[in-house]
């Protein structure tokens, strides 16, 4: 009986560990050997295909370690693969493109196993001070990497991204602090027996804003924007995907603690605020990823609706994050191929992409749509998922909202796709070979339009995955 | 001692550092706050919370701010010399 848990845990663990070990790998082996200069992205992107196949099955029951510090369940088992597979189209993304100048290669694929390594701890996070050292361990090695290039836009993105994001750590932690004082332990499961006090509200309060900052709810979203756009577009693409899933699991895991109450109307608020606010801010952008950046804050707000579905509403998220993680990687690698400086091209420079790469633009477009939540493809049935579990909780007038704005979201992701067919070229387009860039955007375009037709296999493994949360 | 006093220093602390972080112009000064806000729930946690367990948790916040400090000053002085300010209003490269 004890033998089992412990071999899936030297299982499960080994993947973590693995990503740990290969960051050392890239940071220092270049620097003893000088023929392996350059190849850090292949080790890296080596290790984390072996890390993904420790997670092809799930463990049988939920195991907890550490004095219920961490739980490992076909739910972590779940998002760890979803964690690695974001990691490995933002390793392809940085070897097709380095984000990183030619010298600090190392350190640029060391802090992305680190922050890999910090979102996996964080779902699998299974008391309050665990999740939020997990959270340090994602964020902190972020702002490196957003200013890698030291460059102005870099630079910039890097210590807003900083400011804010230690702000809400401060408040997370202070929240932490009161609660610590509340309740006999961290966990949880301890947090959802304790007592009802006022003040407990206020940690609470304290610890919830400090993970909307992360997940990018309004009005704690104000980094987003000038942070996505200003780091290098490999990295938006890793923050953009695994910063909000390891925010909203762990906003989830909280919201799921109450019945209604205080919280729930709180939870309620942020969700209206952040829909709303956030399409109509994107209908103004001019920069590709700009909008993104705003579209991923709205998609945010889509997610705290879907909490309250209850089970059925987690399940939702399940879906979402994976589609969600695939069409907005895909847009930003989009973006990734047409930059020509740091802050990414224009909506407008997209014009006459149709003629020029008509594969291109199609993929686009189906990222596009996907985003917007245009039937047959996933993005669709992502949203219909999240706000039909709302609507069976009976909260309508939320579920009315959130249609409306996202009705307004098709404006803008129309837009990028009309500039796309029916705006002439500025300048005629030089050809280029495709790469491992257009790979990855036609592996996405396809993921997009077949989890949507689809869309059977994953929504049978995010109701499995749900099952043991 | 009772732990009442101490509770009420971490709580005005961590108000005046919040206040401080938002009102002030310079990063170094709001580095400085952020980790003022650090050390007022660290006083917190080790004043009001039950047990040895606490105690743990204010040490490795202990090594958590200081790498965050290590990380922002990194950043302040990458930045510096690109944009040969340390006001924030003066750092304005993307649009707002």
């Amino acid at each position: 009986m004890i033998q089992e848990p412990l071999s899936y845990a030297a299982s499960a663990l080994s993947g973590p560990l693995l990503l740990v070990l290969a960051a050392f790998a890239c940071l220092l082996l270049p620097l003893f050997f000088r023929q392996l200069r350059g190849t850090q992205g292949l080790i890296a992107l080596g290790a984390t295909l072996v890390a993904i196949t420790f997670y092809r099955k799930a463990p049988p029951a939920e195991f907890s370690f550490f004095c219920g510090a961490l739980l490992l369940s076909p739910l972590s088992a779940y998002l760890w693969a979803f964690a690695l597979a974001v990691l490995a189209l933002v390793l392809v993304l940085s070897i097709a493109r380095p984000a990183a100048p030619e010298e600090s290669q190392g350190e640029y694929y060391f802090l992305l196993f680190m922050a890999a390594t910090g979102l996996m701890v964080l779902v699998a996070a299974g008391d309050l001070f665990t999740a939020f050292i997990a959270l340090e361990l994602l964020s902190l090695p972020l702002y490196a990497l957003a200013g890698i290039r030291r460059s102005k836009p870099g630079l910039e993105a890097a210590y807003k991204y900083f400011m804010l994001g230690a702000f809400g750590s401060g408040m997370t932690v202070m929240g932490i602090a009161i609660l610590n004082a509340l309740y006999p332990a961290l966990t949880f499961t301890a947090l959802k027996t304790g007592p009802a006090q006022p003040l407990a509200l206020a940690g609470f309060l304290l610890v919830i804003s400090g993970f909307a900052f992360k997940t990018a709810l309004v009005p704690f979203h104000m980094w987003v924007p000038d942070a996505y756009e200003g780091a290098p577009t490999q990295v938006s693409a890793f923050m953009a995907a695994s910063v909000k899933a390891g925010g909203v699991i762990v906003l989830w895991r909280l919201f799921s603690l109450f019945n209604g109450g205080p919280i729930h109307a709180i939870f309620w608020w942020l969700a209206v605020i952040t829909v709303v606010s956030a399409n109509f801010m994107a209908l103004a952008q001019k920069g590709l990823k700009r909008l993104l950046a705003y579209s991923s804050v709205a998609h945010a707000g889509y997610l705290a609706v879907a909490f309250f579905g209850g089970q059925r509403g987690f399940e939702a998220v399940l879906y979402y994050l994976p589609v969600y993680a695939m069409a907005t990687i895909g847009a930003f690698s989009v973006a990734l191929l047409l930059e020509k400086d740091e802050k990414g091209p224009l909506i407008e420079d997209l014009a006459g992409l149709a003629k020029a790469r008509p594969w291109l633009a199609g993929a686009m477009s189906a990222f596009m749509f996907s985003l917007a939540g245009v039937p047959p493809l996933a993005g669709f049935f992502a949203k219909f998922y999240a706000f039909s579990g709302a609507v069976n909780s009976g909260y309508t007038g939320l579920v009315v909202i959130a249609v409306l704005m996202s009705a307004v979201s098709i404006y803008y992701y129309l837009k990028v796709t009309v500039i796309m067919y029916m705006k002439p070229a500025a300048a005629e387009r030089p050809a280029e070979a495709p790469g491992m860039i257009e790979a990855v955007i036609f592996l996405l375009a396809a993921g997009v339009i077949l989890a949507g037709l689809f869309s059977r296999p994953l929504l049978i493994l995010a109701a499995e995955a749900s099952r043991w949360f | 001692m009772s732990a009442y006093p101490l509770a009420a220093v971490s709580f005005v602390l961590f108000t005046l550092a919040a206040a401080g972080f938002l009102t002030c112009g310079s990063l170094v000064r709001m580095l400085m706050f952020l980790e003022l806000m650090l050390n007022a729930a660290n006083i917190a946690l080790v004043a009001l919370g039950p047990g040895t367990v606490s105690q743990a948790y204010a040490v490795m916040l202990f090594a958590i701010a200081a790498a965050e400090a290590g990380v922002g000053l990194a950043l302040i002085i990458a930045l510096a010399p690109v944009f040969k300010t340390l006001e924030a209003e003066n750092i304005r490269e993307l649009k707002g």
